[in-house]
């Protein structure tokens, strides 16, 4: 085989291999337009993001398909796992790039090397046998609580955002750091004053990302939050049991028969969906401004 | 064996991309690391690999030519309750008789109750009793029962409460009655733990506890999918109540009685305990050879086995 040969064929695969991903998004997001969305045009895009009340297979009256307690509970999870898990990635991300001796950050990025590792279903069990009994009794309620689900994702979401906000704090010039200490500014004055606004647009990516994650993310919650599909009482409640639109899929897609029950999981999973490409989008755009203006 | 060769290209096209993408990507950024993964990950596609055309190879001699259960060619569907003992006794009757074919799908009772009478299955499944609807617009359809099913109340084994009425129950789910002191136990709150909507063990306390005072389960329960979470949460909680298909109780949790009944297999036999239901397999008139060699399995030794297996109770 001449090298050119051989050139064109790894090209040829290399191409294959990044169109089949285009290929499998188009597939999905016709699959689920195509099985959602006839329902959520019959249904109302408005009655069903907005109703109350959950209730497919009604032992009284009409069934009601209405996700609002849940895109309330996805957001109030994925909202306090960040609120969480910010201030400890970015403790992380800075003692890391500008603190850390070597031998410090070989271990600690192992550690969170490791921490990717863990398959959710086992964080989702630990949650369900540890920490669920010790909110119950340390803090109150049933255990079963967004906190729980904010606790499990802010474990999951660490990494990324340590990972995302590190590069973007390395990626700051060396000569901002070398001009701030020049000036006489003591090094935590440098990295609150200089390294990370010069670093922002990528750390908010890195946060906006990790919100994407938490909201997509399915089995660990699900185990700890209790899955009731009604809103905290009241709103700010903690406590409360919770049910994400993820979970609604997963926990009724087995036994869902096909018609109005199984369509309206889908539809949950076009809300979903929607949801998700937004923050991507904002984060990419995010991180494009860094690009352009960074450096 | 074409299935087994689909997921053979899978695994090779999936590994190749893997390959190809870490090439591109990140080629400065923990090499070490990486190339070990790569290695790693190819000495297992090559064991995955190895060990699936081995299985394939172990199960490919077809034995026994003179069977004459070899042409059984059977379509079943219907409700997921059922759907464990029409899989699992697929399986095994497939094994035994090679070439004979049994396609097993859900779709729930009503479904499977649908489909056979109108032809598309030659054996529906259903976790309920026929509707009067359904047996009247088809008065052709014969069930035959497969297995029986209980569903216990269970609350935390240091919970004082070890009797409730269906009345106490009945409170306790509709969200009125909230604390355990209300009916005999402790002044604390009640955990109400319940199962999702279409789950078939949550159908069938609907159906015995709910139905009557035709009332819905209270929104402000915990929802737990399957029943071993359902016997975790119970068994993680001392407030908790949750209700559990028999076979599932174990000394974690504790059975209550109902209406002074324990929930034991000979209580829902006998049919004095009151949350139970009886698990039908539906043909469309007398069943036809195949169909009758395929129950005959399932009732048989073998089938109520594996009913037992599955965690339900042998009808026979």
């Amino acid at each position: 085989m001449t090298r050119q040969t051989r050139e064109r064929i790894i090209e040829a695969l290399l191409f294959a291999s990044a169109v089949s991903a285009v290929v499998i998004v188009l597939l999905i997001m016709v699959f689920l337009f195509k099985e959602g969305a006839p329902f959520l045009l019959r249904y109302g895009i408005h009655t069903f993001c907005l109703g109350m009340d959950w209730n497919p297979i009604a032992m009284t009256g009409e069934p009601s398909y209405g996700i609002f307690p849940m895109i309330v509970g996805s957001v109030y999870i994925a909202a306090g796992s960040l609120v969480l898990a910010v201030p400890l990635g970015l403790g992380c991300a800075v003692f890391l790039v500008e603190i850390a001796p070597p031998w410090a950050e070989a271990v600690i990025r192992r550690g969170i090397e490791l921490l990717v590792g863990i398959p959710s279903v086992v964080l989702g069990f630990f949650g369900l046998v540890l920490l669920v009994p010790l909110i119950r009794d340390s803090v109150g309620g049933f255990g079963f609580s967004i906190l729980a689900g904010s606790v499990i994702l802010a474990i999951m979401a660490l990494p990324h955002i340590i990972s995302i906000s590190a590069d973007a704090i390395t990626a700051v010039p060396e000569t901002y750091k070398q001009a701030s200490l020049a000036l006489g500014a003591t090094r935590w004055h440098t990295i609150r004053n200089v390294i990370l606004p010069a670093a922002r647009s990528g750390i908010v990516a890195a946060i906006i990302l990790g919100m994407g994650n938490s909201i997509g993310e399915t089995m660990a919650v699900l185990m700890v939050t209790g899955n009731s599909a009604i809103l905290p009482e009241p709103l700010y409640d903690v406590l409360d049991p919770v049910r994400t639109m993820t979970a609604n899929i997963v926990i009724e897609m087995n036994y869902a028969a096909p018609g109005d029950h199984q369509q309206a999981l889908f539809a949950t999973g076009i809300v979903l969906f929607v949801m998700v490409a937004i923050l991507n989008a904002i984060s990419h755009r995010a991180l494009k401004s860094r690009m352009e203006g960074g450096r | 064996m074409t299935c087994r060769f689909y997921i053979f290209i899978g695994i090779i096209y999936i590994y190749c991309s893997a390959y190809l993408h870490s090439v591109i990507v990140d080629m400065n950024k923990m090499m070490l690391i990486k190339s070990l993964v790569q290695k790693n990950m190819l000495i297992l596609m090559l064991a995955v690999i190895s060990i699936s055309l081995l299985v394939s190879g172990c199960t490919d001699n077809t034995a026994g030519t003179d069977d004459p259960l070899t042409d059984v060619k059977l379509q079943i569907a219907g409700s997921t309750t059922v759907l464990p003992v029409a899989e699992e006794c697929a399986r095994v009757f497939m094994e035994k008789h090679p070439g004979s074919r049994i396609d097993v799908s859900g779709g729930g009772s009503s479904h499977g109750v649908k489909a056979v009478a109108d032809g598309t299955v030659d054996i529906g499944c259903a976790s309920r009793d026929l509707k009067s609807s359904e047996s009247d617009a088809h008065p052709g359809l014969v069930p035959h029962g497969v297995a029986k099913d209980g569903v216990a109340v269970t609350v935390h084994p240091s919970n004082p409460v070890t009797d409730l009425t269906i009345e106490q129950l009945q409170g306790i789910y509709t969200g009125t009655t909230t604390n355990w002191k209300d009916v005999g136990g402790t002044d604390s709150k009640i955990m109400v733990v319940t199962r999702e909507e279409g789950s078939g063990t949550r159908d069938c306390f609907e159906q015995a506890v709910m139905k009557p005072i035709k009332a819905e389960i209270t929104d402000h329960g915990i929802i737990q999918d399957s029943n071993g979470k359902m016997r975790a949460t119970v068994a993680g909680s001392a407030q908790a109540i949750g209700f559990l298909s028999l076979g599932y109780v174990d000394s974690d949790v504790r059975a209550v009685r109902l209406d002074g009944i324990e929930p034991t297999v000979e209580s829902v036999v006998d049919g004095s305990y009151a949350i139970s239901r009886t698990l039908w397999m539906i043909t469309n008139g007398n069943p036809d050879s195949a169909e009758q060699a395929f129950l005959d399995f399932v009732l048989g030794d073998e089938g109520q086995s594996i009913v037992e297996d599955v965690h339900f109770i042998p009808v026979n």
